[in-house]
């Protein structure tokens, strides 16, 4: 028969060693340098290890690890709060790209020729609650419903952030495939 | 007696786009805005290309992973074998 903290350890590796990778994606987008990222990482998976016992079974494990990161995040690697945050949300109209494409790429074919690396520096050019919405939805795949509990924000601003960090998003993606010559600007 | 369905235009639709895509809406809302997408080709092409981008969003940020040693780190920390599957 096993001892507690065999089941312990079984458990954990079971149920969240699987999410070590988005917990470090979560924590590359949040730290901005993959120094930090792994300092981050893994301080949250030891801390979730130590806190295994508090974790209720049958909720989502990927949503606990990043309750946990973003506590760790807020509380001791965050210094300056507006962080590589290049891009004014409040400058972006809300509209989608689509209509400035849709008579040359309706299908938004251009997006296609941008390189993983350009898309994760226009995310991280976001200001950080917004950035954070993105992170938690579109990398770490959390309902709305998780994100607000992670975030202690209402629903409704999950839903408003994260619609307009995707179109700052798209906006700033569109002006860089603009800028490399995938797509030629339309004059609205 | 079984009620009227919902009916929504390209105004009401387009503000649950978003809400569609990442599968956020009741099975009533749900429904009534696939049946305006059905019957409106200028917001399908819409709702088509703002699926497509989030689909891209979503590939293009997941392609990393934690590096080897980070991992070989917290598995020795913690006494794991590290026999299950990273995602």
């Amino acid at each position: 028969m096993g001892s507690s903290a065999d089941d312990k350890r079984e458990a954990f590796e079971k149920e969240a060693l699987p999410y070590l990778d988005t917990v470090y994606r979560v924590a590359l987008r949040l730290a901005g340098d993959s120094t930090q990222a792994d300092d981050l990482t893994q301080e949250t998976m030891f801390k979730a290890y130590r806190a295994w016992h508090q974790y209720k079974q049958g909720t989502n494990v990927r949503a606990w690890l990043l309750t946990i990161l973003r506590h760790t995040f807020i509380n001791e690697y965050r210094r300056d709060k507006h962080r590589g945050a290049t891009v004014d949300i409040t400058e972006f109209e809300q509209f989608t790209v689509f209509h400035d494409v849709q008579e040359v790429d309706p299908e938004g074919r251009f997006f296609d020729k941008i390189v993983d690396e350009e898309v994760l520096r226009a995310v991280d050019q976001l200001p950080e609650e917004f950035r954070e919405c993105l992170v938690l939805s579109d990398i770490a795949d959390l309902s709305y419903a998780e994100i607000a509990d992670v975030m202690k924000v209402p629903v409704g601003t999950v839903k408003s952030r994260l619609f307009r960090a995707r179109q700052a998003l798209q906006r700033v993606l569109y002006d860089y495939a603009v800028e490399a010559g995938y797509i030629k600007r339309s004059v609205r | 007696m079984t009620s009227e369905p919902m009916q929504m235009d390209c105004q009401q639709a387009a503000k649950r786009l978003h809400e569609l895509i990442d599968g956020e809406l009741t099975p009533e809302i749900d429904a009534a805005v696939q049946r305006h997408l059905q019957d409106c080709a200028p917001c399908m092409a819409v709702y088509e290309f703002e699926e497509a981008f989030c689909r891209f969003v979503k590939i293009k940020a997941r392609g990393q992973t934690a590096p080897g040693d980070l991992k070989q780190r917290i598995l020795h920390e913690l006494g794991l074998s590290g026999d299950s599957s990273a995602g």
